[in-house]
């Protein structure tokens, strides 16, 4: 455990320095993040030109729901996406270092194959975010309670736990397939569900989408937490949720690494 | 005959990883399926919103994911790679064109991916089919080709000057995301542009980006009312976005400093 924050330590003072040096690519972050959220904000606009109400939003609540998505993408991209798609470098060994360092290293494999690589960059999108879901709480009637503000804040994390392990299984699959590719464009695209109203999806749809992998964690259910319209003891229920994907995630990473032969053999 | 050759290699490369071919397909149907969704909803019980009626949307999204395959593309990435690490060295001193050859490269698995996905799509339009309705005659059907095909040339233009960007930067990416974020909202891909803001659309008739997707969907759909003049816009885009990309190309490779050599 020791070893593992070590770890984090080092590589986060390692991006920092990274960043000082190669400032290129946290200024690039910085300005095509923020423009992608005015795609959205124009997209929100043209719906709520044609209607007042989408699937129980409001157009302000709607804003806090596409901020709330786009912060827990920021914090994703912040903490572990960098890492985490190069896997498939690591798995392949096609890259400066394989997965057989990851084996050799005295610390849990998967904490150093799919942690340790900060981006920067997604701090400014993560404030355009955070005021983003400001402003759509400024145009609610309610006062904000502090208790609904904490219980937000707590389904957010859960949201980006939940973002890391559908990235986290998509990557897992290079075990079985290294030539997989869009493994990260098949996280992008199935989080993508998470950035709508849970009541937009029924059925099957949506016991998979808020239940079985509730990608709804990522943005509808932490507003709906925070405009109160959900009881507390729900928390409970989430994280329970949470817990028992984490556990199967990884237990399906344990079995995974098993099928790993060695990129140099 | 090089450039054939270049594209039954990549043929073969793309049958020997079928799992591709699915991935990146279900990546292209997800959004386009969500937002079918999206719009389903809020059309509620309303037979249609500014004309698209439920059978108009789905026929927008599920054409915009089939028509990546003829019109869409990434080589732009692989370009401007290749210039990154200096592995189109070899092929200056060649006469062989490696914009060209990259954009060749990816109709391999353009052309798999297409005659994979048809069969799932079919099925979906049968799914959708009381609610889809096209009536084109065979002059639109020969013009909608026609567009299809105008539309993937100014595409892959915009392709080759992202690729090409890499002669002064050193990571495409952004400038592929910029192009992303300009597509989506002044090419139609996130929302019909009849339904965007009026300010979008105005912008959208002078920017190359509805030439590609957009006026070939709005063709198919009969929801334009000039495709010819459209279809000549498409050519006059073509001659331009070709004299910018020839001026850029002849610019960098005067500033390329061949790494590797």
């Amino acid at each position: 455990m020791n070893d593992a924050i070590i770890y984090l330590k080092r590589t986060f003072v390692l991006a920092l320095k990274e960043n000082i040096a190669y400032p290129s690519s946290f200024w690039m972050v910085v300005v095509t993040i923020p423009l992608y959220a005015v795609v959205q904000i124009v997209f929100l606009e043209t719906i709520y030109g044609q209607t007042s109400n989408f699937a129980g939003y409001t157009k302000y609540q709607a804003y806090m729901l596409f901020g709330t998505f786009m912060m827990v993408q920021a914090i994703a991209h912040i903490l572990f996406h960098g890492r985490l798609i190069m896997l498939k470098e690591l798995i392949r060994g096609d890259g400066q270092e394989s997965f057989d360092l990851a084996l050799t290293k005295p610390i849990d494999a998967q904490v150093f194959a799919t942690l340790g690589r900060f981006s920067f960059g997604s701090i400014v999108p993560f404030f355009v975010t955070v005021f983003i879901v400001v402003y759509g709480m400024a145009h609610q009637s309610q006062v904000l309670n502090l208790l609904n503000l904490a219980a937000y804040v707590f389904v957010v994390l859960f949201g980006v736990l939940i973002s890391y392990l559908v990235l986290l299984f998509f990557s897992t699959l290079l075990f079985w397939f290294p030539e997989l590719q869009m493994a990260d464009a098949l996280w992008g695209h199935t989080v993508e569900f998470g950035q709508y109203p849970s009541r937009l999806y029924r059925g099957i749809g949506g016991v998979l989408l808020n239940v079985a992998i509730p990608v709804t964690l990522m943005a509808s259910i932490p507003v709906e937490f925070l405009l109160g319209r959900i009881a507390f003891p729900m928390l409970m229920i989430y994280a329970a949720i949470t817990t028992i994907l984490f556990l199967l995630t990884r237990l399906f990473w344990q079995v995974a690494i098993k099928k790993y032969s060695g990129a140099g053999s | 005959m090089k450039y054939l050759r270049t594209f039954l290699l990549a043929l073969q490369v793309e049958f020997s990883s079928r799992i591709n071919i699915f991935g990146w397909f279900l990546c292209s149907l997800i959004p386009s399926l969500l937002l079918i969704l999206v719009w389903f909803a809020i059309l509620g019980e309303r037979e249609s919103i500014s004309g698209f009626t439920k059978g108009d949307f789905a026929v927008y999204y599920l054409f915009i994911t089939m028509g990546w395959y003829i019109v869409g593309g990434t080589f732009g990435i692989s370009t401007g790679r290749k210039i990154k690490n200096g592995m189109i060295n070899t092929t200056l001193l060649k006469p062989y064109n490696v914009v060209l050859g990259q954009c060749l490269e990816e109709q391999a698995w353009k052309a798999i991916s297409f005659f994979l996905a048809l069969p799932i799509m079919v099925f979906i339009v049968f799914l959708l089919r009381d609610n889809i309705s096209i009536h084109l005659s065979f002059g639109h059907i020969l013009l909608l080709i026609v567009s299809l095909i105008l539309g993937g040339i100014n595409f892959a233009l915009i392709q080759g000057l992202v690729g090409i960007s890499a002669f002064w930067i050193t990571e495409v990416w952004p400038v592929d995301h910029l192009r992303v974020i300009l597509l989506s909202l002044f090419g139609g891909l996130l929302v019909p542009l009849a339904l965007m803001p009026s300010a979008v659309r105005a912008l959208s008739d002078f920017l190359p980006f509805k030439y590609m997707f957009y006026v070939p969907v709005s063709i198919l759909l009969s929801k334009n009312s000039n495709p010819y003049l459209d279809a000549g816009i498409q050519l006059l885009y073509i001659g331009i976005l070709f004299g910018i990309y020839t001026l850029v190309w002849s610019r960098g490779i005067k500033k390329y400093e061949a790494i590797g050599i």
